[in-house]
């Protein structure tokens, strides 16, 4: 293990030098930011010194986590000179998190207060944070580089004891006297921010940690009514400490620590997450509604940041892109004519197999034509999973042409429309041109026709890109728009299930699950299939599919019910609503 | 009554001192006790009169394809940049096989003869794609209040072709040769702001180089290698003041290709405010503006201008609302910024669409967009 191949310089005389190393670690994990993801982080924030500070996100966990550096001492571990730096640790849940009702009413207090999101992006370790303290990460640094050591130390429950009770002011108390005022699972809450930096220190440092927890007590606090704490006699909080050893322990704690096998709520990736594929997002939008400015946009953002995009354009006649904005800043791989959701599989396979080996990028856009499907192309991309992962189907709207009359909204063309309903997020285009009330109204159909596509309004094709990564974050595996429960060949039935007969059921109220049991049930044996889009008690609007005996209810967003067609031979069917 | 209505009767109805007299105590934990107390500090660094850059080269590298295809080719954007096999350390073996011994013996002997031509010229024979290096330089100068003018040179760009072409356009050839640069500032590693130092030690030899302390050894070793004699004063982390009004600052962070540090300039304008040079700003604009709203103390707390290649963080931002570099840098309210060289030239396009008080240049010089103040440009503070 040498220190000096991550910070070149003596370790030791700088006085904020475990500062640097934490700095170099995080930041050498964020060159390659799939990396970065893999490991657990989820977004930081640094602060200026001098007492360096950081804010971040882990997988995880759905904390803001705050890090100040308080400082080092010089010290000695087994003869040799180390260095112990001091850092305590935030976490901030969010205002209305049910978690801070085990907070100090302290942190309720600041949590509620209307500019506390505020605050915290600008969180340098203030004192007005300290209710939200509660545990401390250690490190050791040898002075000659040989060794590193990371230890959490937190308590199991933070526990602070009100002696005297607080009044609700009825004559009730808020908390009992003796009772806890508080009482956070600290350890707990902290455990997916030392995985991230203990496996962010394994990758940095090429060798995995050795991993050992120790434990010690420490008096359970109270305070007065006036002011003052004092130990509550005989209570004592258990306060476990988590190292992370690379090289050798640094300390007496962590050397005489149990070895545990692994190391704790490390993240695990999911496995595409880890397995290098490229990600293919699909942008689709209007005619004219600035899907290219958008792009422009959206690549710098991403070459900004060292992830290197290629752009997969569906017909070189309408690269509307500026040749010298662009060419040199990424490989544009142009498809052959035609539309790529109709010829799919003939023209997009070559087309990423040549973008991939002119240029292994992180992700690719396919930027299609006004008028292509996009269900047509997440249906094909699934033959394409050797290749690339699915991203997000993006479609730009023009706000101006949106709002502009009666005719303007997409009820025109099925195109258009399923361009909105099948995004995972619609860019509002050109949302300066539109007065605000109008902008909002549009938004609100918008978010009727397609409830779970993140809607943000632009201008010149400038969006918060990051909210793109969010949204994927949160929303991704299955759960896009994209991906929704749908029927895509609804009532179509193909040749091969000629001799059967088929039925279509249409429901005037909210059918339960019990009673379409109990039709498909009775239905008889002769029923080979059943599916459709009906109103499920509850549920609203869902997918049904019945086949071999198994029922499948999926929530969905189409717009209206289209009956329950049932397929099969002798069917009995109950009389009525039937088509 | 739960917590939550009962901290918001006690901070609506009655104020936030009632919560006390119902028995809550604002306790703070005890930490950091045995550590010493850090005083935040708005250092005093003086002041100046006016400040100048001339642009004498911001253009790294004249493709970025090409340049794409090295870095994929020689393995990516951790790779240690002197193993690239890029020019001047080139040993012909072929592109992510290259190493600063076997470039450095094969045009050592050019060096030593001021023959920095004959120098590239062996290095490109043995070396990937050298005529796509140019590199990133610039001439600041500083008028004090009392009138006098110093000059420092900031970076040295890659190319030696290049650059003794670009020193010569804009005379820091004869200025070196005439001792009138007061100092070089060498801001990180990189090759492309880096590597063009033989031309600097070839028509000064003498001149006082500032470089951070985290050069990895073969960067130090190339000091000596290109000539160099002067005072060479290695930066530590944080705050070193040049002149009255004048300062570096040393950032401690890692940074592509194997490199460590970056220091940018910070100049305290009398009347006008704060003026920052960057060479790349690794370490995050946001960040760097940030310290100096906590480190420094400056003319009506006013961030007043900025010149060179902005980065954005090299993070992502917890909160994705705010993952922008054009919503970063609105709360400073910047008054002139001349951004060129890695800030990307979409961003620079996007400063200009959101208002952004971008001062044009003329894009000559191979320079790409008069968005960017490009090659042969210059910039004044105040504007």
């Amino acid at each position: 293990m040498r220190l000096d191949s991550i910070f070149p310089r003596p370790i030791g005389d700088g006085g904020s030098d475990c500062a640097s190393l934490l700095t170099t670690l995080i930041m050498a994990a964020h060159f390659d930011r799939s990396e970065a993801r893999a490991l657990g982080w989820r977004g930081v924030r640094p602060a200026a010194a001098p007492n360096p500070c950081w804010t971040c996100r882990v997988a995880g966990s759905e904390l803001v986590f705050g890090m100040r550096f308080d400082g080092e001492l010089r010290g000695g571990h087994g003869g040799m000179p180390v260095l112990h730096g001091y850092f305590s640790l935030y976490a901030f849940p969010r205002g209305d998190s049910p978690l801070l009702e085990s907070f100090p009413l302290d942190a309720l207090r600041t949590a509620m207060d209307e500019g506390y999101g505020a605050a915290l992006r600008e969180f340098s370790g203030e004192d007005a944070f300290d209710p939200f303290l509660f545990g401390r990460l250690v490190m050791d640094a040898a002075c000659d580089g040989t060794a590193l050591c990371l230890s959490l130390e937190a308590p199991a429950r933070h526990r602070v004891v009100s002696l005297d009770g607080i009044a609700d002011g009825r004559g009730g108390w808020i908390v009992a006297p003796g009772g806890e005022e508080c009482s956070v699972p600290a350890f707990r809450l902290f455990l997916p921010l030392f995985a991230a930096l203990a496996a962010t220190a394994e990758k940095q440092l090429g060798e995995p940690a050795a991993v050992a927890l120790s434990s010690s007590f420490r008096p359970r606090m109270g305070f007065r009514a006036g002011g003052g704490m004092e130990p509550v006699a005989e209570l004592r909080d258990a306060v476990p400490a988590l190292h992370a050893v690379f090289g050798r322990p640094l300390s007496a704690e962590a050397e005489g620590a149990r070895p545990l096998r692994s190391l704790p709520a490390r993240h695990v990736p999911e496995p595409l997450e880890g397995a290098g594929l490229p990600v293919l997002h699909v942008l689709t939008g209007f005619l004219g509604s600035g899907k290219t400015t958008f792009l422009r946009r959206w690549l710098d953002f991403l070459h900004g940041r060292e992830r290197y995009t290629g752009v997969i354009q569906n017909e070189f006649g309408s690269i509307a892109l500026d040749a010298a904005m662009l060419a040199g800043d990424t490989v544009v791989e142009a498809l052959d004519e035609g539309c790529v959701c109709c010829s799919l599989a003939d023209s997009l396979r070559p087309g990423i197999e040549r973008i991939v080996d002119a240029m292994p990028a992180e992700q690719f856009v396919l930027e299609t034509t006004g008028v292509a499907n996009p269900s047509n192309i997440m249906a094909a991309m699934e033959g394409l999973r050797d290749l690339v992962r699915p991203g997000l189907v993006i479609t730009v709207a023009d706000a101006l042409d949106l709002s502009a009359g009666q005719g303007g909204f997409p009820a025109d063309s099925g195109v258009r429309r399923e361009q909105i309903m099948r995004a995972d997020v619609v860019i509002l285009n050109k949302a300066g041109d539109v007065p605000a009330p109008q902008l909002d109204a549009l938004a609100a159909k918008l978010h009727a026709l397609n409830p779970r596509a993140l809607i943000l309004p632009a201008s010149y094709g400038s969006v918060p890109f990051g909210e793109l990564d969010a949204f994927i974050d949160a929303h991704g595996k299955g759960r896009l728009p994209s991906r929704g429960a749908r029927l895509d060949a609804f009532g179509r039935l193909t040749h091969a299930e000629e001799g059967f007969e088929s039925r279509t059921l249409f429901f005037d109220d909210p059918v339960s699950e019990e009673t379409l049991s109990g039709i498909l049930r009775d239905a008889g044996a002769g029923l080979s299939r059943a599916k459709g889009i009906i109103n499920i008690e509850n549920k609203g609007l869902c997918v049904v599919q019945w086949a071999a005996g198994r029922l499948e209810i999926d929530p969905c967003d189409a717009e209206e019910p289209a009956g329950l067609a049932v397929i099969g031979t002798d069917l009995r069917i109950p009389d009525g609503g039937m088509a | 009554m739960d917590r939550r209505e009962f901290i918001k009767g006690a901070s609506l109805g009655i104020g936030a001192g009632a919560l006390g007299a119902m028995g809550l105590y604002s306790y703070t934990p005890a930490r950091r006790a045995f550590l010493p107390d850090v005083q935040r500090k708005m250092t005093d660094i003086g002041m100046c009169k006016s400040v100048r850059v001339t642009n004498i080269s911001e253009t790294s590298w004249f493709d970025n394809g090409v340049f794409m295809k090295n870095v994929t080719g020689a393995g990516g954007l951790l790779v240690d940049q002197y193993t690239y096999n890029w020019a001047p350390f080139g040993n012909g073996k072929g592109i992510g096989k290259g190493s600063y011994e076997e470039g450095m013996k094969l045009i050592k002997p050019y060096i030593q003869k001021g023959d920095l031509h004959g120098a590239w010229a062996i290095a490109k024979e043995n070396s990937v794609d050298a005529d796509n290096a140019g590199g990133f330089s610039c001439l600041v100068e500083i008028e004090a209040l009392d009138g006098k003018i110093t000059k420092y040179l900031f970076d040295c760009g890659w190319s030696y072709d290049w650059m003794e072409e670009s020193f010569k356009r804009e005379g820091i050839d004869r200025m070196l040769a005439n001792g009138e640069i007061d100092g070089f500032i060498q801001t990180h590693e990189h090759m492309d702001h880096y590597w063009g130092f033989p031309v600097v030690a070839k028509y000064g030899p003498n001149v006082h180089v500032y470089t951070p302390n985290t050069f990895y050894p073969q960067g130090k070793q190339y000091i000596k290698d290109s000539g160099h004699v002067g005072e060479w004063t290695q930066v530590k982390k944080g705050l070193y003041n040049l002149q009255p009004g004048v300062a570096l600052y040393q950032f401690e962070c890692p940074i592509i290709f194997k490199v460590y540090g970056e220091m940018s300039m910070y100049c305290n304008v009398k009347d006008v405010g704060l003026v920052s040079i960057t060479g790349c700003c690794h370490q995050g604009i946001i960040l760097f503006a940030d310290t100096a709203y906590k480190e420094l103390k400056y003319e009506k707390d006013q961030f007043y201008g900025l010149y060179g290649g902005l980065h954005i963080s090299p993070f992502d931002d917890w909160d994705p609302k705010y993952d922008d570099l054009v919503i970063g840098l609105k709360k400073w309210d910047l008054k002139r910024v001349g951004c060129n060289h890695c800030t990307g030239l979409i961003t620079a396009q996007k400063f200009v669409d959101a208002g952004y008080p971008v001062v044009k240049g003329t894009a000559r010089f191979r320079s790409k967009t008069n968005n960017y103040l490009g090659n042969g440009d210059k910039i004044s503070f105040p504007g």
